[in-house]
């Protein structure tokens, strides 16, 4: 008994522990940082009537439909209005801070106070349009609280640069797995719960989704002619999700499911027009496996000095 | 937490006196991840219908501004929460009061806005080879006049 259990604890504490480059954590925190950035100036034309106490959605509405205890924009700006301070300055002041820290994170200065910056904007921004928001702003919101947690500063970052080079800590392992993990529980639930519908047995989904008006980008009206590409579709997209937590791992599968599941992404991106969503599931993905957190690894890509020594005289 | 936030598993709030749901609410832990499952449903469309004071329709408009994909994806969000308000019908009439109230700022000389929202209906993949068409079906009509217009 004991032997097997020396070696599931080894397995376990390498699984978990062995030192690694925080690499893919900083493509984690650059590519989520750059996918919000384009996010925020999508929605800038149209920022006060989302946020706005007298927007799509006037503030009454907005405090009824908001998750209770958390954090919004509608009592600061009324409590400030008491001291003379208006709505657009307060907005304008909360929006460009939010700005700022993910530019920040997303080079890397600074990293945790902006991570943490960015990711408390965000929550307010979430919280205050309730009612808008989907699947892209839930990523966004458990991501970027990753970003506060994990050592995401210490590589491809202003922070990192007074390291003469790369680290490999247990830590950078530690947080890259649950990261991973997290994933794998991602695509695995949401297979689980999308299985039992008809509509992904019989093509339905893809036939529905691409021809919605909502999700409208081409005429896929063609697809009814084909009923059994709309199926193979739908199959696949479940296949890729069900089996991500079994095929990400091993080295053999690990580039093949990385390629599809950024290429499902990139699908939804471009064929159903939610690319904020599409581009941010398929950064998590290749941030967490299309990296290597090999030490050794890290340190190949860095270059390497092949000039010719000269021997300096006085 | 993030397992059972992903099966939808509820942990009552007074076993953890709310804690719990306090902490998945700040790192997002407990969300469930459940998009396009089990199927895609349907959509609801709100569009205006603006009359100036002679009665006369100035013009139709839809809420969304079609300046771009993401900020008219949310406002279709919005509008999808009117069905989410179903049954209780708590807050919808507040719901389109707010829109015809953007819409009345966005036309000043309108009198009179009336919110349309269409439901959209979508064959199958061998209705639509039969000869079904995709169409919109009326789900819901409120008029709004302008404050001191009613006279």
């Amino acid at each position: 008994m004991k032997p097997y259990w020396t070696k599931f604890s080894n397995l376990a504490k390498t699984f978990f522990l062995e030192p690694a480059s925080a690499r893919p954590l900083a493509v984690l925190r650059i590519s989520v940082a750059a996918v919000l950035l384009l996010q925020a100036f999508l929605i800038a034309p149209e920022f006060f009537e989302f946020f706005g106490r007298n927007g799509i959605l006037q503030e009454s509405l907005s405090k009824f439909f908001a998750e209770p205890f958390t954090p919004r924009l509608g009592p600061a700006v009324a409590f400030l209005a008491k001291y003379g301070i208006s709505e657009r300055a307060v907005l304008g002041t909360f929006g460009s801070l939010y700005i700022a820290s993910l530019i920040l994170l997303m080079v890397g200065a600074f990293t945790r106070p902006a991570a943490v910056i960015a990711w408390f904007c965000h929550w307010v921004f979430m919280s205050s349009s309730f009612c808008s928001n989907y699947g892209a702003d839930i990523f966004a919101h458990i991501f970027l609280f990753y970003l506060i947690v994990v050592p995401a500063g210490e590589a491809l970052s202003v922070d990192s640069w007074r390291y003469p080079r790369e680290r490999a800590t247990w830590y950078a392992r530690l947080s890259l797995r649950l990261v991973q993990l997290h994933l794998c529980l991602v695509y695995l639930s949401s297979a689980i719960e999308k299985a039992p519908g008809p509509q992904w047995h019989d093509g339905e989904i893809m036939w529905r989704s691409l021809n919605l008006p909502v999700y409208y980008q081409f005429d896929f009206t063609w697809l009814a002619n084909y009923p059994w590409l709309a199926k193979g579709l739908g199959w696949q997209s479940l296949a890729v999700e069900m089996l991500y937590c079994v095929f990400i791992w091993p080295k053999a599968t690990r580039k093949l499911w990385v390629f599809l599941t950024v290429s499902l992404h990139l699908g939804i991106a471009v064929f159903l027009g939610l690319h904020i969503f599409g581009l941010i599931m398929a950064a998590l993905t290749w941030s967490a496996f299309g990296w290597s957190a090999e030490p050794q690894a890290a340190r190949a890509r860095e270059p390497e000095f092949t000039g010719t020594p000269v021997r300096v005289t006085a | 937490m993030v397992a059972m936030g992903a099966f939808e598993v509820e942990v009552p709030e007074k076993w953890t006196f709310g804690l719990y749901q306090l902490y998945g609410k700040v790192t997002g832990a407990s969300s469930g991840y459940g998009f396009f499952a089990p199927g895609v449903g349907s959509q609801l469309r709100a569009t205006f219908e603006v009359y100036d004071a002679k009665g006369a329709l100035v013009a139709t408009v839809p809420l969304e501004k079609g300046e771009n994909r993401e900020a008219d994806l949310r406002v279709g969000n919005i509008v999808g929460w009117f069905w989410k308000d179903n049954p209780e019908r708590k807050t919808q009439r507040s719901m389109v009061a707010s829109w015809a109230g953007k819409i009345f700022g966005r036309y000043p000389n309108a009198q009179e806005v009336v919110v349309v929202l269409d439901e959209y209906h979508m064959p199958t993949m061998e209705g639509y080879r039969k000869g079904t068409k995709p169409h919109w079906v009326k789900y819901y009509k409120a008029k709004f006049v302008r404050k001191g217009a009613e006279s």
